[in-house]
């Protein structure tokens, strides 16, 4: 009841304005398609990284497009935290005999974030995977997992640190680049930090391989670790929110 | 160099919660304030995460990836850059007036900074037709020609007219942006 209720709430305040609704939506496509078109100019030169083609690339997109719609859509409240722990209204979240992770996940949501969804699905069928096999409806569930562990992730840096909205702003920036490169090339090092510091490899690397080689090692591989990493960014925003303190400033929500 | 400080953000919190007015009674412009406080921050970091990313290119590639005189000649083009991508942040936010959310607009740019940028695939790799789209938009300006002048490339004088081009008419679109918005606000009915 209330999450239907919250959803609700949510529609209403993003359709109310229609300017800013038809602008979201046309960024979003744009958006992504401008990343397309990028990458495309690079695969028609060199044709493949690693056994990676233009293919990979399209269905690693749709999957993480998936995964960001859905978690947007429903739970934008995560990547707001930054802001709320800066602004103080984290105590507003407290005071309610509810879930805190889930209270502040759903108070906000983008209806917008449904063109992503949408064109998330349209490129997972451009890729040719979804008529190849059923591997890909496996990893539909795992990409909004992942995702919205990933927001908690970098969001509750904010606990740790005073005044970070820019830093976790641009650890958004940073992890969205690293999780959208074909995962193939990275190497050493980078594949490291892929693995655990940031593990996008859970969400691009793995997935993909189990969708191009029809492995279900690669597939299991992503569901362990997006489920660890779940974990793990649960505990980090629970640390983080004893940690947190608003000195009982009156604060107003936006 | 697109390590800026959250222009638009600031700039939409503004406006939504009114902050804005109390700026207006001061005797600066806005915009001239946020410019400076854009390209402080921007070129604090631009400083910072030069060395840093240096040091990273090194470690993976054995050496410095630049001369003395390529980091020299660059720094003035890479202010520009700056510049430029400071501005377009501004008007992203003054929009916010209109828009309300701009936060999407906000991503659209940074990938568009990097697609027509010559961030994740350079520029010569696109096709012909592609690269003279690109040398229409600021993007290349913003990124392109520092990047290639620091790593010891050549570029014509027509890239710097460009780049001075579209500084002077994003300069006049954000004045004109924040005139209009001054223009249109009406607060507690004045």
């Amino acid at each position: 009841m209330f999450i239907k209720k919250a959803l609700q709430t949510q529609v209403k305040l993003n359709v109310i304005l229609k300017l800013s609704f038809l602008v979201k939506v046309l960024s979003i496509f744009l958006k992504q398609g401008l990343f397309l078109v990028t990458w495309s100019f690079f695969f028609y030169k060199y044709g493949e990284v690693d056994g990676w083609t233009f293919r990979e690339l399209i269905a690693m997109y749709g999957i993480i497009s998936f995964g960001v719609g859905t978690v947007e859509m429903f739970f934008y409240g995560v990547r707001e935290i930054p802001m709320y722990v800066e602004t103080n209204q984290i105590d507003n979240f407290l005071l309610q005999p509810r879930n805190v992770l889930l209270n502040i996940a759903l108070s906000k949501g983008d209806v917008v974030a449904f063109s992503e969804i949408v064109y998330g699905l349209i490129l997972m069928g451009l890729s040719g995977y979804m008529t190849k096999g059923y591997m890909l409806y496996f990893l539909l569930p795992l990409s909004p997992l992942f995702i919205f562990s990933l927001f908690l992730y970098l969001s509750s840096v904010s606990f740790y640190m005073q005044n970070s909205f820019g830093f976790v702003r641009e650890l958004y920036q940073n992890a969205n680049i690293v999780a959208t490169q074909p995962a193939s090339a990275y190497r050493g090092f980078f594949k490291v930090i892929t693995l655990t510091v940031l593990p996008t490899a859970y969400i691009s690397f793995f997935p993909i391989e189990s969708l191009r080689l029809h492995a279900y090692k690669s597939l299991l591989i992503s569901y362990a670790g997006a489920l660890t990493f779940f974990l793990i960014a649960c505990l980090f925003f629970y640390r983080g929110l004893r940690q947190y303190e608003s000195s009982s400033t009156i604060s107003y929500k936006y | 160099m697109i390590s800026t400080s959250p222009l638009v953000i600031e700039i939409m919190q503004d406006i939504r919660s009114q902050k804005i007015l109390y700026h207006l009674m001061h005797p600066i412009n806005y915009c001239t304030m946020k410019i400076c406080e854009g390209m402080g921050a921007a070129f604090f970091r631009f400083s910072v995460l030069l060395i840093w990313g240096s040091l990273w290119v090194s470690f993976i590639h054995g050496h410095i990836p630049f001369t003395t005189l390529s980091l020299a000649s660059s720094i003035i083009p890479a202010l520009f850059g700056i510049f430029l991508y400071t501005l377009i942040s501004i008007i992203i936010g003054l929009s916010s007036f209109w828009i309300r959310d701009v936060k999407t607009l906000l991503y659209m740019n940074l990938t568009a900074t990097f697609c027509f940028g010559g961030l994740i695939v350079p520029i010569s790799f696109y096709p012909p037709i592609m690269q003279t789209f690109c040398s229409f938009t600021p993007y290349p300006w913003i990124l392109w020609l520092p990047a290639t002048i620091f790593s010891g490339g050549s570029v014509s004088i027509g890239a710097f007219a460009a780049a001075i081009g579209w500084a002077l008419l994003l300069l006049y679109a954000t004045y004109s942006l924040f005139n209009l918005y001054r223009n249109r606000l009406i607060t507690e009915g004045g």
